[in-house]
């Protein structure tokens, strides 16, 4: 028989009060684990979303709360589609597609589809195009003032690009990055993977919508955004469907680069005071922002359920070494020395510590992983982190709180084995 | 009713003296005539309608050589051809398109308008024709030529042979000898005396690559064009 | 041999002087079996500490063998405890949540013995007691006989030369209180020194020689049968 068998044994005597404590350092662990997954796992998305949109502006109408970048069309309100071609047409510097949407809620095969009237690229370079001798123009006292021409490098970002229809652009894969596709006929219709693939559609397939007949000419690529969910066509025809006029929910600005983007923001809000602008750093800022308030609320919750649980240790081995004094004695009488005694106290709170943790991992783990993809659409990945510091902390509250009793016990006078019962 | 405000103000803003063409045989007119047509399209006799008109009408009354104007009211249903053409009801009003006699769009002014801008607006054939091939998403390969000299640097023309860029350019020849083309090389700050060939590339919608001298090589040109596909910054090149 | 010199307990309660135990010594010589007999509060649980190494003098030395007890340090102390003195106690002290096998492994186990001769000498134990087919059994599933027995064989675990008896028929029927005089009878005819301490005459008269003990003061009595008498 060894020394943690009689901790083992005198644990197992009466599990009661032992896993009453345990569970309080395991909700604390727990806790922690959980939301810091969470946090991590959602900071990690954003950090991706930052790096695949870019420099990213919305344009929205007044007033609009912006839960979700994705979703940003799904609010109801509408703003003209006119903005779009001042927009187009304004020429800015870093403006590299536009993307204006317009989703309506409508009926397919007895179901509510979210159909989303998104422009071509085509149309915006139509309306760019128009601007070709203002560019020229403007290229041409640049260009050859200083000797040096759009399109060879230079520092700082000129944000003008050509409208060449090259090969990605025109590639349907190319929507994950752009988010604009290149054509799009007034009677086609692109269906988002998901839906595609849930729906069994293919290319080729017709589908009935707001009682006309469309064909699916492209399933887009998954980019693990609501799109993948939805149904595209025309913004035109769309609007015209739904007698809704030349009106759009959003307009996404693709900025060329983030050098530009600040700039871009100052100059659409003089151009668009009726709207509101927001960039994805802006959104980003605010999840982010959210993001760190909870993981310190994680830390103030871990650490007040540490405290109980700490209060709740030292209570119970107070208690523990008090119930034990003539065991104690006892061993102390067979030959167990005082720093044996406060040993055994303080390796069952060790116990209890790294039990507690163990039981903690295992419930933030299995929190985080059915709250991340049910209510927050994350795909979780646990943070090591949280694992480590919820472990430490634990094994640190255990040993602490159990200090004292752990002395008491030492103290104890051995002639209490004397004692009658 | 609105449609009978609209023709009304036509007439009081515009007056014919009569019943006059349809608007489409009068820009169909104009464009035969080669004139630069300034269209102004509007919603409502509001002041910056008679505003832009004013100003627009004057400039084309000014230079009734070279340019005519029309006014379409966005609401008249008869006009929904052109209107839509210039996908006008998605503009800011009044808006007024300078087109030149191939069809190019020449300028877009949206609410108010100068004279300088419209002036602007009138474009040399050739310079015309080089925003036509922009407008019609195609690589613009301008040679300005010395005067007496017709010889197009092979450069040129093997850019335009190439597998990559066959059938997507347009090629267009700017002589010295030609004065109606003046401004043309006034606006690319070429001297009209040069002795050799300039070659100027531009690509849609509106940009420029570049200015090279006739021994620019074909791949060279090529090059160029490959690389203005996307902003090319050094942060966005790594991308 | 262990010899009390000049040994006395006093404690300090607010202003009084609680005299525990008053200047005694006395000597109990290798394999002698010495009663210590007295009533309730007269000091022999605190004399028995004293002897035990769990409680030090306020004044005076107990040796072992020629060597001070008190001048060990504690821990050597417990492992002198450990390895040469076997208590028996009143109320057994068993550990209620260990087998009766555990029980009497324990001070080998707190010697720190292999697996193997904790479990042989234990069970060695249990088998001259009879209680080998009650070894997994916990004290709660044991009669008061088995588990004074048990409580006996885990005093013999180590082997130990001093056995120091805390009143320990106290709480047995006859039966039992003679199977705890007859194994202390054998213990000390193997040469053991037995020291117990008892209220009772009947268990006193066991002994060799008798001490009493009233209000902290030890007394030689002359013989086991002047107890009787007194």
């Amino acid at each position: 028989m060894r020394f943690h068998s009689l901790i083992w044994k005198e644990m197992l005597r009466r599990p009661g009060q032992n896993i009453t404590t345990l569970l309080t350092v395991a909700l604390g662990v727990g806790a922690l684990v959980a939301v810091e997954s969470v946090v991590s796992s959602s900071e990690q998305k954003l950090a991706a979303q930052m790096q695949q949109l870019g420099a990213n502006i919305l344009v929205l109408p007044d007033g609009v709360s912006l839960q979700d970048y994705y979703a940003a069309d799904e609010h109801g309100k509408t703003i003209p589609e006119e903005y779009v071609s001042r927009i187009a047409l304004a020429q800015k510097v870093g403006v590299e597609e536009l993307a204006p949407k317009l989703a309506v809620q409508t009926e397919w095969k007895s179901q509510q589809i979210v159909l989303t009237g998104i422009l071509p690229r085509t149309e915006f370079y139509k309306k760019s195009a128009w601007q070709s001798v203002d560019l020229l123009t403007m290229g041409l006292d640049e260009s050859l003032a200083d000797g040096n021409a759009v399109g060879s490098t230079h520092e700082g970002c000129k944000g003008h690009s050509s409208h060449l229809a090259t090969g990605d652009k025109t590639d349907l894969s190319s929507y994950a990055s752009t988010r604009v596709v290149h054509e799009l006929n007034q009677n086609a219709v692109l269906v988002g993977a998901d839906f595609a693939a849930t729906h069994g559609l293919q290319t080729g397939q017709k589908m009935d919508l707001l009682g006309e007949t469309f064909q699916i000419t492209g399933v887009l690529p998954a980019t693990g955004t609501t799109d993948d969910g939805r149904v595209f066509a025309h913004l035109h025809r769309v609007q015209e469907l739904t007698d809704s006029g030349p009106v759009v929910n959003v307009v996404e600005v693709l900025g060329c680069c983030e050098e530009v983007a600040d700039n871009l923001v100052s100059d659409l809000e003089t151009m668009l005071p009726e709207a509101r602008v927001v960039t994805i750093s802006q959104i980003v800022e605010t999840q982010v922002t959210v993001n760190r308030l909870m993981a310190k609320l994680s830390y103030a919750i871990f650490g007040i359920l540490m405290l109980m649980g700490g209060a709740s240790i030292a209570s119970v081995m107070f208690a523990n070494v008090t119930e034990r004094r003539r065991e104690l004695g006892t061993l102390m009488a067979l030959g167990a020395t005082p720093a044996m005694v406060a040993r055994l106290i303080l390796f069952k709170a060790l116990t209890i510590g790294l039990a507690g943790s163990g039981v903690g991992f295992l419930l933030g783990l299995a929190a985080a992983l059915v709250a991340g993809p049910q209510w927050l659409g994350l795909r979780i990945l646990i943070s090591l982190e949280a694992v480590v510091v919820g472990l430490v902390a634990a094994v640190l509250v255990a040993l602490l709180s159990s200090y004292f009793p752990a002395r008491k016990a030492a103290h104890l006078d051995p002639c209490l084995c004397f004692q009658e019962r | 009713m609105r449609k009978l405000i609209g023709c009304v103000l036509l007439v009081a803003i515009f007056p014919t003296g009569g019943i006059a063409a349809t608007i489409t045989e009068q820009v169909e007119s104009a464009m035969a005539a080669g004139k630069t047509t300034y269209i102004m399209m509007f919603r409502s006799n509001d002041q910056a309608s008679r505003n832009m008109a004013h100003t627009v009408k004057s400039h084309a009354t000014a230079n009734s050589s070279r340019a005519a104007f029309i006014a379409v009211n966005i609401n008249d249903k008869s006009q929904s051809e052109l209107i839509q053409k210039f996908d006008a009801t998605r503009l800011p009003m009044p808006t007024t398109f300078g087109v030149a006699p191939n069809g190019a769009v020449t300028g877009v002014f949206r609410l108010a308008v100068t004279r300088d801008q419209l002036a602007k607006a009138m474009l040399t054939p050739q310079y015309a024709a080089t925003i036509k091939a922009l407008q019609d998403q195609k690589i613009a390969v301008v040679c300005l030529l010395p005067k007496g000299s017709q010889a197009i640097p092979s450069g040129v023309t093997q850019f335009q042979q190439s597998a990559d860029f066959k059938g997507k350019t347009e090629r267009i020849l700017v002589s010295a000898d030609d004065v109606s083309e003046e401004d043309y090389f006034r606006r690319t700050k070429v001297a009209t005396d040069i002795q050799s060939p300039v070659i100027m590339l531009f690509v849609p919608p509106g940009l420029v690559l570049g200015k090279f001298d006739a021994n620019v090589l074909g791949e060279t040109l090529a090059e160029k064009v490959h690389s203005s596909g996307k902003c090319n910054c050094k942060k966005c090149l790594h991308k | 041999m262990i010899k009390l010199d000049s040994v006395s307990k006093e404690y300090h309660r607010r202003s009084n002087v609680i005299h525990a135990l008053r200047p005694t010594s006395f000597e109990v010589a290798a394999g002698e079996f010495v009663a210590i007999i007295g009533p309730s509060g007269s000091g022999k649980t605190t004399l028995l500490s004293i002897l035990g190494g769990m409680l030090a003098p306020s004044r005076g030395d107990v040796l072992i063998n020629q060597h001070s007890l008190y001048s060990l340090s504690t821990k050597r102390r417990s492992r002198l405890r450990n390895e040469q003195m076997g208590f028996v106690f009143q109320s057994f002290n068993l550990v209620p949540w260990l087998s009766a096998l555990e029980n009497v492994q324990l001070p080998l186990s707190l010697y720190g013995a292999d697996d193997a001769c904790q479990r042989s000498r234990a069970l060695e134990l249990l088998e001259r007691f009879g209680l080998q087919d009650r070894m997994d059994h916990r004290p709660s599933e044991l009669s008061v006989g088995q588990q004074q027995r048990v409580a006996l064989a885990r005093t013999l675990a180590m082997n130990p030369p001093f056995i120091l008896a805390d009143e320990p028929t106290g709480n047995l029927d006859t039966q039992s209180r003679d199977l705890v005089m007859s194994t202390l009878k054998e213990l000390q005819a193997e040469g053991r020194t037995i020291i117990l301490v008892t209220h009772d005459p009947t268990v006193s008269a066991a002994a060799e020689r008798v001490l009493h003990i009233a209000d902290g003061e030890v007394s030689e009595v002359e013989a086991a049968a002047e107890t009787h008498a007194a």
